[in-house]
Protein backbone atom coordinates (compact mmCIF):
# COMPACT_ATOMS: atom_id res chain seq x y z
CA UNK A 1 0.00 0.00 0.00
CA UNK A 2 2.16 2.91 -1.36
CA UNK A 3 1.90 6.16 -0.12
CA UNK A 4 1.37 9.10 -2.32
CA UNK A 5 4.65 10.22 -3.99
CA UNK A 6 5.99 12.89 -2.38
CA UNK A 7 8.83 14.96 -4.07
CA UNK A 8 10.22 16.98 -0.88
CA UNK A 9 11.55 13.61 0.21
CA UNK A 10 14.26 13.46 -2.20
CA UNK A 11 16.70 16.26 -0.73
CA UNK A 12 15.89 14.77 2.78
CA UNK A 13 17.12 10.78 0.76
CA UNK A 14 19.64 12.25 -1.00
CA UNK A 15 21.28 13.67 2.09
CA UNK A 16 20.72 10.66 3.96
CA UNK A 17 22.16 8.42 1.33
CA UNK A 18 25.25 10.63 1.43
CA UNK A 19 26.43 7.74 4.09
CA UNK A 20 26.65 5.09 1.61
CA UNK A 21 29.10 6.47 -0.82
CA UNK A 22 32.15 5.37 0.86
CA UNK A 23 31.14 1.92 0.40
CA UNK A 24 30.67 2.18 -3.30
CA UNK A 25 33.62 4.44 -3.77
CA UNK A 26 35.80 1.74 -1.53
CA UNK A 27 34.07 -1.40 -3.73
CA UNK A 28 34.47 1.09 -6.63
CA UNK A 29 38.19 1.98 -5.70
CA UNK A 30 39.04 -1.52 -4.64
CA UNK A 31 38.00 -3.26 -8.27
CA UNK A 32 39.47 -0.68 -10.17
CA UNK A 33 42.90 -1.25 -9.13
CA UNK A 34 42.41 -4.87 -8.65
CA UNK A 35 41.07 -5.45 -12.23
CA UNK A 36 43.79 -3.21 -13.37
CA UNK A 37 46.43 -6.08 -12.05
CA UNK A 38 44.52 -8.75 -12.90
CA UNK A 39 43.10 -7.75 -16.62
CA UNK A 40 46.82 -7.04 -17.24
CA UNK A 41 47.49 -10.55 -16.31
CA UNK A 42 45.13 -11.74 -18.62
CA UNK A 43 45.85 -9.95 -21.28
CA UNK A 44 49.80 -10.84 -21.05
CA UNK A 45 48.57 -14.62 -21.12
CA UNK A 46 46.51 -14.19 -24.27
CA UNK A 47 49.03 -12.09 -26.29
CA UNK A 48 51.94 -14.30 -24.90
CA UNK A 49 49.02 -17.18 -25.77
CA UNK A 50 50.91 -19.35 -22.81
CA UNK A 51 49.01 -22.63 -23.19
CA UNK A 52 46.34 -23.71 -20.42
CA UNK A 53 46.43 -20.39 -18.95
CA UNK A 54 45.34 -18.89 -21.87
CA UNK A 55 42.46 -21.51 -22.36
CA UNK A 56 41.02 -20.71 -18.77
CA UNK A 57 41.35 -16.94 -19.48
CA UNK A 58 39.51 -17.49 -22.78
CA UNK A 59 36.84 -19.51 -21.19
CA UNK A 60 36.14 -17.13 -18.09
CA UNK A 61 36.26 -14.17 -21.13
CA UNK A 62 33.23 -15.84 -22.67
CA UNK A 63 31.78 -16.50 -19.35
CA UNK A 64 31.99 -12.90 -17.98
CA UNK A 65 30.25 -11.77 -21.76
CA UNK A 66 27.56 -13.57 -21.70
CA UNK A 67 26.20 -14.10 -18.39
CA UNK A 68 24.06 -11.98 -16.47
CA UNK A 69 26.10 -9.37 -13.90
CA UNK A 70 23.56 -10.56 -11.16
CA UNK A 71 23.66 -14.26 -12.16
CA UNK A 72 27.64 -13.84 -11.58
CA UNK A 73 27.22 -12.31 -8.07
CA UNK A 74 24.79 -14.99 -7.44
CA UNK A 75 27.28 -17.62 -8.34
CA UNK A 76 30.18 -16.15 -6.57
CA UNK A 77 28.09 -15.40 -2.98
CA UNK A 78 26.72 -18.84 -2.73
CA UNK A 79 29.12 -20.88 -4.60
CA UNK A 80 32.94 -19.78 -3.24
CA UNK A 81 32.03 -20.52 0.46
CA UNK A 82 30.96 -24.26 -0.68
CA UNK A 83 34.69 -24.48 -2.47
CA UNK A 84 35.79 -22.60 0.37
CA UNK A 85 34.83 -25.27 2.71
CA UNK A 86 35.29 -28.22 0.55
CA UNK A 87 39.23 -27.49 0.09
CA UNK A 88 39.96 -25.43 3.31
CA UNK A 89 37.29 -26.55 5.73
CA UNK A 90 36.53 -22.65 6.63
CA UNK A 91 33.24 -22.01 6.93
CA UNK A 92 32.95 -18.66 4.91
CA UNK A 93 29.10 -18.04 4.59
CA UNK A 94 29.70 -15.64 7.14
CA UNK A 95 32.10 -13.61 5.61
CA UNK A 96 30.71 -9.66 5.08
CA UNK A 97 29.39 -10.10 1.38
CA UNK A 98 31.18 -6.94 0.09
CA UNK A 99 34.14 -9.58 0.11
CA UNK A 100 32.29 -11.43 -2.69
CA UNK A 101 30.62 -8.04 -4.49
CA UNK A 102 34.76 -7.52 -4.67
CA UNK A 103 35.71 -10.65 -6.14
CA UNK A 104 32.65 -11.22 -8.50
CA UNK A 105 33.29 -7.68 -9.96
CA UNK A 106 37.14 -7.79 -10.03
CA UNK A 107 36.44 -11.01 -12.01
CA UNK A 108 33.66 -9.31 -14.30
CA UNK A 109 35.34 -6.56 -14.49
CA UNK A 110 39.39 -7.25 -15.29
CA UNK A 111 38.06 -9.53 -17.97
CA UNK A 112 36.56 -6.32 -20.19
CA UNK A 113 39.68 -4.53 -18.90
CA UNK A 114 42.07 -7.57 -20.28
CA UNK A 115 40.25 -7.11 -23.73
CA UNK A 116 40.60 -3.50 -23.86
CA UNK A 117 44.09 -3.45 -22.80
CA UNK A 118 44.99 -6.65 -25.34
CA UNK A 119 43.49 -4.50 -28.00
CA UNK A 120 45.76 -1.41 -27.22
CA UNK A 121 48.85 -3.59 -26.93
CA UNK A 122 48.40 -5.38 -30.55
CA UNK A 123 47.75 -2.00 -31.95
CA UNK A 124 50.82 -0.41 -31.10
CA UNK A 125 53.52 -0.72 -33.84
CA UNK A 126 56.42 -3.57 -32.93
CA UNK A 127 58.98 -1.54 -33.89
CA UNK A 128 57.87 -0.01 -29.96
CA UNK A 129 59.01 -3.20 -28.78
CA UNK A 130 62.38 -3.63 -31.04
CA UNK A 131 63.58 -0.05 -30.11
CA UNK A 132 63.57 -1.05 -26.51
CA UNK A 133 64.89 -4.73 -27.33
CA UNK A 134 67.83 -2.91 -29.31
CA UNK A 135 68.81 -0.90 -26.24
CA UNK A 136 69.43 -3.86 -24.16
CA UNK A 137 65.91 -3.82 -22.58
CA UNK A 138 64.40 -7.22 -21.00
CA UNK A 139 60.29 -8.02 -22.14
CA UNK A 140 59.18 -6.93 -18.53
CA UNK A 141 61.40 -3.40 -18.62
CA UNK A 142 60.06 -2.34 -22.23
CA UNK A 143 56.55 -4.16 -21.53
CA UNK A 144 56.42 -1.51 -18.51
CA UNK A 145 58.55 1.19 -19.18
CA UNK A 146 57.60 1.73 -22.94
CA UNK A 147 54.43 -0.45 -23.95
CA UNK A 148 52.24 -0.26 -20.90
CA UNK A 149 51.69 3.84 -20.92
CA UNK A 150 50.90 3.64 -24.60
CA UNK A 151 48.98 0.97 -23.73
CA UNK A 152 46.88 2.66 -21.58
CA UNK A 153 46.59 5.70 -23.39
CA UNK A 154 45.16 4.27 -26.16
CA UNK A 155 42.61 1.72 -23.79
CA UNK A 156 41.60 4.70 -21.48
CA UNK A 157 38.30 5.38 -23.06
CA UNK A 158 37.39 2.24 -22.92
CA UNK A 159 38.57 1.22 -19.20
CA UNK A 160 36.48 4.30 -18.17
CA UNK A 161 33.31 3.52 -19.80
CA UNK A 162 33.84 -0.12 -18.55
CA UNK A 163 34.55 1.09 -14.79
CA UNK A 164 31.53 3.49 -14.84
CA UNK A 165 29.30 0.59 -16.01
CA UNK A 166 30.83 -1.29 -12.89
CA UNK A 167 30.19 1.13 -10.96
CA UNK A 168 26.62 1.29 -11.50
CA UNK A 169 26.39 -1.81 -11.25
CA UNK A 170 27.93 -2.35 -7.67
CA UNK A 171 24.12 -1.32 -6.70
CA UNK A 172 23.10 -5.20 -7.02
CA UNK A 173 24.92 -5.71 -3.84
CA UNK A 174 22.39 -5.00 -2.32
CA UNK A 175 20.72 -8.62 -3.41
CA UNK A 176 23.53 -10.21 -1.24
CA UNK A 177 22.85 -8.10 1.64
CA UNK A 178 24.51 -5.16 1.43
CA UNK A 179 23.55 -2.45 3.29
CA UNK A 180 26.03 -0.02 3.64
CA UNK A 181 26.26 1.42 0.01
CA UNK A 182 23.81 3.89 -1.50
CA UNK A 183 21.58 1.60 -3.33
CA UNK A 184 21.50 -0.59 0.07
CA UNK A 185 20.74 2.20 2.09
CA UNK A 186 18.37 3.57 -0.61
CA UNK A 187 16.76 0.14 -0.32
CA UNK A 188 16.32 0.09 3.66
CA UNK A 189 15.45 3.95 3.45
CA UNK A 190 12.35 3.09 1.00
CA UNK A 191 11.46 0.17 2.15
CA UNK A 192 10.78 1.30 5.95
CA UNK A 193 8.95 4.11 4.71
CA UNK A 194 7.25 3.04 2.15
CA UNK A 195 8.51 5.68 -0.43
CA UNK A 196 10.69 3.51 -2.20
CA UNK A 197 10.80 5.31 -5.63
CA UNK A 198 11.95 8.37 -3.86
CA UNK A 199 14.78 7.06 -2.21
CA UNK A 200 15.57 5.08 -6.25
CA UNK A 201 15.67 9.31 -7.26
CA UNK A 202 17.86 10.02 -4.78
CA UNK A 203 19.73 6.99 -5.43
CA UNK A 204 19.81 8.09 -8.96
CA UNK A 205 21.22 11.84 -8.47
CA UNK A 206 24.17 10.34 -6.46
CA UNK A 207 24.89 8.24 -8.85
CA UNK A 208 24.54 11.13 -11.34
CA UNK A 209 26.67 12.82 -9.38
CA UNK A 210 29.48 10.15 -8.66
CA UNK A 211 29.47 9.29 -12.40
CA UNK A 212 30.20 13.21 -13.26
CA UNK A 213 32.94 13.50 -10.85
CA UNK A 214 34.49 10.04 -12.63
CA UNK A 215 34.26 11.37 -16.47
CA UNK A 216 36.24 14.68 -15.03
CA UNK A 217 39.17 12.15 -12.63
CA UNK A 218 39.22 10.18 -15.82
CA UNK A 219 39.93 13.22 -17.97
CA UNK A 220 42.67 14.49 -15.71
CA UNK A 221 45.00 11.75 -15.53
CA UNK A 222 44.65 11.38 -19.17
CA UNK A 223 45.75 15.14 -19.88
CA UNK A 224 48.30 14.96 -16.78
CA UNK A 225 50.16 11.24 -17.55
CA UNK A 226 48.81 9.64 -21.07
CA UNK A 227 48.86 12.55 -23.63
CA UNK A 228 52.56 12.23 -24.32
CA UNK A 229 52.57 15.64 -25.75
CA UNK A 230 54.70 18.90 -23.91
CA UNK A 231 51.86 21.46 -21.91
CA UNK A 232 52.02 24.22 -23.98
CA UNK A 233 51.35 22.70 -27.32
CA UNK A 234 48.24 20.51 -25.43
CA UNK A 235 47.03 23.97 -24.45
CA UNK A 236 47.07 25.26 -27.77
CA UNK B 1 86.06 -6.18 -34.35
CA UNK B 2 82.44 -8.05 -35.88
CA UNK B 3 82.48 -10.79 -37.20
CA UNK B 4 79.38 -13.03 -38.82
CA UNK B 5 80.09 -15.92 -40.34
CA UNK B 6 77.64 -18.96 -42.06
CA UNK B 7 74.45 -16.65 -41.58
CA UNK B 8 71.69 -18.72 -42.59
CA UNK B 9 67.67 -17.77 -42.18
CA UNK B 10 64.50 -19.01 -43.71
CA UNK B 11 60.62 -17.78 -43.00
CA UNK B 12 58.95 -20.83 -43.59
CA UNK B 13 60.06 -22.17 -47.10
CA UNK B 14 61.19 -18.89 -47.87
CA UNK B 15 65.28 -18.60 -47.82
CA UNK B 16 66.36 -15.08 -47.12
CA UNK B 17 69.94 -15.90 -46.14
CA UNK B 18 71.31 -18.72 -47.56
CA UNK B 19 75.01 -18.19 -45.89
CA UNK B 20 76.19 -15.16 -45.47
CA UNK B 21 79.55 -13.91 -44.18
CA UNK B 22 80.83 -10.27 -43.16
CA UNK B 23 83.38 -8.93 -41.40
CA UNK B 24 83.99 -5.66 -39.95
CA UNK B 25 87.02 -4.22 -38.62
CA UNK B 26 87.28 -1.28 -35.78
CA UNK B 27 85.52 1.91 -37.16
CA UNK B 28 84.94 0.49 -40.30
CA UNK B 29 82.09 1.81 -42.56
CA UNK B 30 80.65 -1.09 -43.95
CA UNK B 31 77.84 -0.11 -46.84
CA UNK B 32 75.27 -3.46 -47.81
CA UNK B 33 73.72 -2.76 -50.55
CA UNK B 34 71.24 -5.25 -53.03
CA UNK B 35 67.60 -5.77 -54.35
CA UNK B 36 64.43 -5.32 -52.28
CA UNK B 37 63.85 -8.37 -50.37
CA UNK B 38 67.49 -9.73 -50.40
CA UNK B 39 67.19 -9.92 -46.97
CA UNK B 40 69.62 -6.79 -45.81
CA UNK B 41 67.22 -6.06 -43.06
CA UNK B 42 66.73 -9.47 -41.99
CA UNK B 43 70.58 -9.53 -41.74
CA UNK B 44 71.21 -7.04 -39.61
CA UNK B 45 68.27 -7.78 -37.67
CA UNK B 46 69.51 -11.51 -36.58
CA UNK B 47 73.27 -9.49 -35.30
CA UNK B 48 71.00 -7.83 -32.65
CA UNK B 49 68.63 -10.97 -32.22
CA UNK B 50 65.43 -8.90 -33.62
CA UNK B 51 65.54 -12.01 -35.62
CA UNK B 52 66.46 -14.88 -34.85
CA UNK B 53 68.81 -17.05 -37.32
CA UNK B 54 68.65 -20.44 -38.18
CA UNK B 55 72.33 -21.00 -38.03
CA UNK B 56 75.57 -18.86 -37.77
CA UNK B 57 78.06 -17.14 -35.92
CA UNK B 58 78.41 -13.58 -34.59
CA UNK B 59 81.96 -12.45 -33.00
CA UNK B 60 82.24 -9.08 -31.46
CA UNK B 61 86.02 -8.70 -30.43
CA UNK B 62 86.61 -11.56 -28.09
CA UNK B 63 83.34 -13.08 -28.00
CA UNK B 64 81.91 -16.18 -29.62
CA UNK B 65 77.96 -15.90 -29.94
CA UNK B 66 76.09 -18.69 -31.40
CA UNK B 67 73.46 -17.11 -33.30
CA UNK B 68 70.81 -20.12 -33.15
CA UNK B 69 70.79 -20.78 -29.51
CA UNK B 70 72.12 -17.85 -27.26
CA UNK B 71 71.10 -17.30 -23.63
CA UNK B 72 68.74 -13.92 -22.66
CA UNK B 73 71.77 -12.73 -20.90
CA UNK B 74 74.28 -13.07 -23.99
CA UNK B 75 71.62 -11.57 -26.19
CA UNK B 76 70.94 -8.43 -24.33
CA UNK B 77 74.89 -8.46 -23.53
CA UNK B 78 75.42 -8.13 -27.46
CA UNK B 79 72.34 -5.74 -27.83
CA UNK B 80 74.07 -3.41 -25.39
CA UNK B 81 77.31 -3.30 -27.32
CA UNK B 82 75.41 -3.24 -30.64
CA UNK B 83 72.91 -0.24 -31.40
CA UNK B 84 70.31 -0.62 -34.42
CA UNK B 85 68.88 2.76 -36.06
CA UNK B 86 65.66 2.13 -37.42
CA UNK B 87 64.17 2.81 -40.97
CA UNK B 88 60.92 4.12 -39.23
CA UNK B 89 62.69 5.44 -36.14
CA UNK B 90 61.22 3.18 -33.74
CA UNK B 91 61.55 6.70 -31.09
CA UNK B 92 59.44 5.63 -27.84
CA UNK B 93 56.05 7.26 -28.51
CA UNK B 94 55.72 7.92 -24.37
CA UNK B 95 59.20 9.66 -24.01
CA UNK B 96 60.57 13.31 -24.87
CA UNK B 97 63.73 13.43 -26.89
CA UNK B 98 65.71 13.48 -24.28
CA UNK B 99 64.20 10.55 -22.49
CA UNK B 100 64.45 8.26 -25.53
CA UNK B 101 68.13 8.71 -25.11
CA UNK B 102 68.63 8.31 -21.62
CA UNK B 103 66.18 5.34 -21.40
CA UNK B 104 68.83 2.49 -22.59
CA UNK B 105 71.46 4.49 -20.60
CA UNK B 106 68.98 4.37 -17.28
CA UNK B 107 67.63 1.26 -17.85
CA UNK B 108 70.74 -1.38 -19.43
CA UNK B 109 73.56 0.85 -18.52
CA UNK B 110 72.30 1.38 -14.82
CA UNK B 111 73.32 4.67 -15.08
CA UNK B 112 72.31 6.83 -12.39
CA UNK B 113 68.81 9.26 -13.83
CA UNK B 114 70.74 12.36 -14.10
CA UNK B 115 73.86 11.44 -15.21
CA UNK B 116 71.98 9.67 -18.25
CA UNK B 117 69.82 13.16 -18.56
CA UNK B 118 73.46 15.11 -18.78
CA UNK B 119 75.08 12.56 -21.73
CA UNK B 120 71.99 12.43 -23.55
CA UNK B 121 71.80 16.30 -23.54
CA UNK B 122 75.33 16.25 -24.77
CA UNK B 123 74.18 13.97 -27.98
CA UNK B 124 71.36 15.93 -28.34
CA UNK B 125 73.48 18.47 -28.75
CA UNK B 126 75.67 16.85 -31.12
CA UNK B 127 73.03 16.08 -33.63
CA UNK B 128 71.43 19.80 -33.40
CA UNK B 129 68.94 19.42 -31.39
CA UNK B 130 69.07 20.82 -28.14
CA UNK B 131 66.03 22.84 -28.39
CA UNK B 132 64.52 19.97 -28.97
CA UNK B 133 65.05 17.95 -26.30
CA UNK B 134 61.30 18.19 -24.49
CA UNK B 135 59.56 17.55 -27.37
CA UNK B 136 57.67 14.11 -27.76
CA UNK B 137 58.44 12.21 -30.80
CA UNK B 138 54.59 13.14 -32.12
CA UNK B 139 55.71 16.43 -32.27
CA UNK B 140 59.22 16.02 -33.86
CA UNK B 141 59.59 15.95 -38.01
CA UNK B 142 60.70 12.55 -39.36
CA UNK B 143 64.19 13.82 -39.52
CA UNK B 144 64.52 15.22 -36.11
CA UNK B 145 62.91 11.99 -35.12
CA UNK B 146 65.61 10.14 -37.17
CA UNK B 147 68.43 12.66 -35.11
CA UNK B 148 67.58 11.53 -31.81
CA UNK B 149 67.32 7.43 -33.42
CA UNK B 150 70.94 8.18 -34.08
CA UNK B 151 71.75 9.67 -30.79
CA UNK B 152 70.29 7.88 -28.88
CA UNK B 153 72.18 4.86 -31.09
CA UNK B 154 75.87 6.46 -30.35
CA UNK B 155 74.60 7.33 -26.77
CA UNK B 156 75.13 3.83 -25.57
CA UNK B 157 78.60 3.84 -26.81
CA UNK B 158 78.64 0.74 -28.58
CA UNK B 159 81.31 -1.12 -30.85
CA UNK B 160 78.93 -1.01 -33.88
CA UNK B 161 75.79 0.88 -35.50
CA UNK B 162 73.89 -0.79 -37.92
CA UNK B 163 71.34 1.25 -40.12
CA UNK B 164 68.45 0.07 -41.97
CA UNK B 165 67.80 2.50 -44.55
CA UNK B 166 68.40 5.63 -42.37
CA UNK B 167 67.21 7.54 -44.50
CA UNK B 168 64.59 6.37 -47.06
CA UNK B 169 61.31 6.97 -45.31
CA UNK B 170 62.21 11.19 -45.15
CA UNK B 171 61.75 13.78 -47.61
CA UNK B 172 64.32 14.06 -50.14
CA UNK B 173 65.28 17.53 -48.61
CA UNK B 174 66.30 15.99 -45.18
CA UNK B 175 68.57 13.05 -46.61
CA UNK B 176 71.59 15.14 -46.77
CA UNK B 177 71.60 16.25 -43.24
CA UNK B 178 70.40 12.70 -42.05
CA UNK B 179 73.64 11.95 -44.45
CA UNK B 180 76.03 14.24 -43.14
CA UNK B 181 75.34 13.33 -39.22
CA UNK B 182 76.38 9.63 -40.53
CA UNK B 183 78.98 10.99 -41.38
CA UNK B 184 80.17 12.25 -38.12
CA UNK B 185 78.92 9.19 -36.20
CA UNK B 186 81.95 7.51 -38.57
CA UNK B 187 84.30 10.25 -38.31
CA UNK B 188 83.91 9.37 -34.42
CA UNK B 189 85.21 5.74 -35.37
CA UNK B 190 82.57 3.48 -34.46
CA UNK B 191 82.32 1.27 -36.60
CA UNK B 192 79.14 1.03 -38.99
CA UNK B 193 76.91 -1.34 -41.21
CA UNK B 194 74.86 0.61 -42.78
CA UNK B 195 72.11 -0.49 -45.53
CA UNK B 196 71.34 2.31 -48.08
CA UNK B 197 70.75 2.88 -51.42
CA UNK B 198 71.98 6.10 -51.13
CA UNK B 199 75.29 5.56 -53.64
CA UNK B 200 77.21 8.63 -53.41
CA UNK B 201 77.00 8.39 -49.51
CA UNK B 202 78.47 4.53 -49.90
CA UNK B 203 81.30 5.67 -52.63
CA UNK B 204 82.72 8.96 -50.26
CA UNK B 205 81.82 7.00 -47.24
CA UNK B 206 82.46 3.54 -46.98
CA UNK B 207 85.34 1.66 -46.60
CA UNK B 208 83.80 -1.38 -47.96
CA UNK B 209 80.90 -2.46 -49.59
CA UNK B 210 78.94 -5.57 -49.45
CA UNK B 211 76.30 -6.33 -52.12
CA UNK B 212 73.95 -8.99 -51.46
CA UNK B 213 71.44 -10.88 -53.26
CA UNK B 214 69.68 -14.57 -53.52
CA UNK B 215 70.37 -15.02 -50.24
CA UNK B 216 74.31 -14.75 -50.57
CA UNK B 217 77.03 -12.30 -50.28
CA UNK B 218 77.66 -11.86 -54.02
CA UNK B 219 80.43 -9.58 -54.17
CA UNK B 220 82.25 -7.31 -51.58
CA UNK B 221 85.10 -4.54 -51.74
CA UNK B 222 86.32 -1.19 -51.49
CA UNK B 223 83.48 1.21 -53.39
CA UNK B 224 86.08 2.49 -56.20
CA UNK B 225 86.32 -1.44 -57.21
CA UNK B 226 82.27 -2.41 -56.52
CA UNK B 227 81.20 0.46 -58.39
CA UNK B 228 83.51 1.22 -61.28
CA UNK B 229 84.76 -2.24 -62.08
CA UNK B 230 82.48 -4.66 -60.75
CA UNK B 231 83.46 -7.80 -60.93
CA UNK B 232 79.91 -10.03 -61.29
CA UNK B 233 77.47 -9.46 -63.54
CA UNK B 234 74.36 -9.21 -60.75
CA UNK B 235 76.11 -6.55 -59.36
CA UNK B 236 77.17 -4.67 -62.60
CA UNK B 237 73.25 -5.18 -63.35
CA UNK B 238 72.18 -4.12 -60.17
CA UNK B 239 73.90 -0.79 -59.74
CA UNK B 240 72.95 -0.08 -63.74
CA UNK B 241 69.78 0.44 -62.79
CA UNK B 242 69.93 2.66 -59.74
CA UNK B 243 72.96 4.30 -60.04
CA UNK B 244 74.80 7.82 -61.85
CA UNK B 245 78.03 6.82 -61.55
CA UNK B 246 79.63 10.19 -60.44
CA UNK B 247 79.60 11.58 -57.17
CA UNK B 248 76.56 13.33 -57.07
CA UNK B 249 75.36 15.18 -53.85
CA UNK B 250 72.30 16.89 -53.67
CA UNK B 251 72.55 18.40 -49.98
N1 LIG C 1 58.97 -11.50 -40.32
C1 LIG C 1 58.96 -12.05 -41.56
N2 LIG C 1 58.15 -13.10 -41.83
C2 LIG C 1 58.15 -13.66 -43.04
N3 LIG C 1 58.91 -13.27 -44.06
C3 LIG C 1 59.74 -12.23 -43.86
C4 LIG C 1 59.80 -11.57 -42.60
N4 LIG C 1 60.71 -10.57 -42.69
C5 LIG C 1 61.19 -10.62 -43.95
N5 LIG C 1 60.62 -11.61 -44.66
C6 LIG C 1 60.92 -11.96 -46.06
O1 LIG C 1 62.31 -12.07 -46.17
C7 LIG C 1 62.74 -11.53 -47.40
C8 LIG C 1 63.84 -10.52 -47.17
O2 LIG C 1 63.29 -9.40 -46.51
P1 LIG C 1 64.17 -8.18 -46.03
O3 LIG C 1 63.28 -7.23 -45.38
O4 LIG C 1 65.33 -8.67 -45.25
O5 LIG C 1 64.69 -7.61 -47.42
P2 LIG C 1 65.51 -6.29 -47.72
O6 LIG C 1 66.73 -6.69 -48.46
O7 LIG C 1 65.71 -5.51 -46.47
O8 LIG C 1 64.53 -5.52 -48.71
P3 LIG C 1 64.23 -3.95 -48.83
O9 LIG C 1 65.35 -3.36 -49.65
O10 LIG C 1 62.94 -3.89 -49.57
O11 LIG C 1 64.15 -3.38 -47.47
C9 LIG C 1 61.52 -11.00 -48.10
O12 LIG C 1 61.12 -11.97 -49.05
C10 LIG C 1 60.50 -10.89 -47.00
O13 LIG C 1 59.23 -11.14 -47.51
MG1 LIG D 1 65.00 -3.66 -45.72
Amino acid sequence: MGQIFDIRLIPEYTVKLLSGIPTTLLLFILVTVLSLILGMAFALIKIQNIPFLYQIVAILISYARSVPGIVQLFVVFYGMPILIEEFTGVNATLWDPLLFVVIAYTFNTSVFFCEAMRTAIESLDKGQFEAGFSVGMSYPQVFIRIILPQAVRISLPTLEINACTMMKETALAYTIGVTTDIMGRATILGGRSYHLLEADISASILFLILNFILVIVFSRINKKFFTFKRKESVAV
Amino acid sequence: MIELRNIKKSFGKNEVLKDVSVSVNDSDVVVILGPSGSGKTTLLRCINFLEKADSGILKVNRDVINLKNAGKKEIQDIRKRVSFVFQHYNLFANKTAIENVAEGLIVTKKMKKTEAIKIAAEHLEWVGLSDRKDFYPSELSGGQQQRVGIARAVAMDPEVILFDEPTSALDPELVGDILNLIKKVARKGIAMIVVTHEMSFAQEVANKVIFMDGGYVVEEGRPEDIFIHPKEERTRAFLSKIVPLEPMYNI
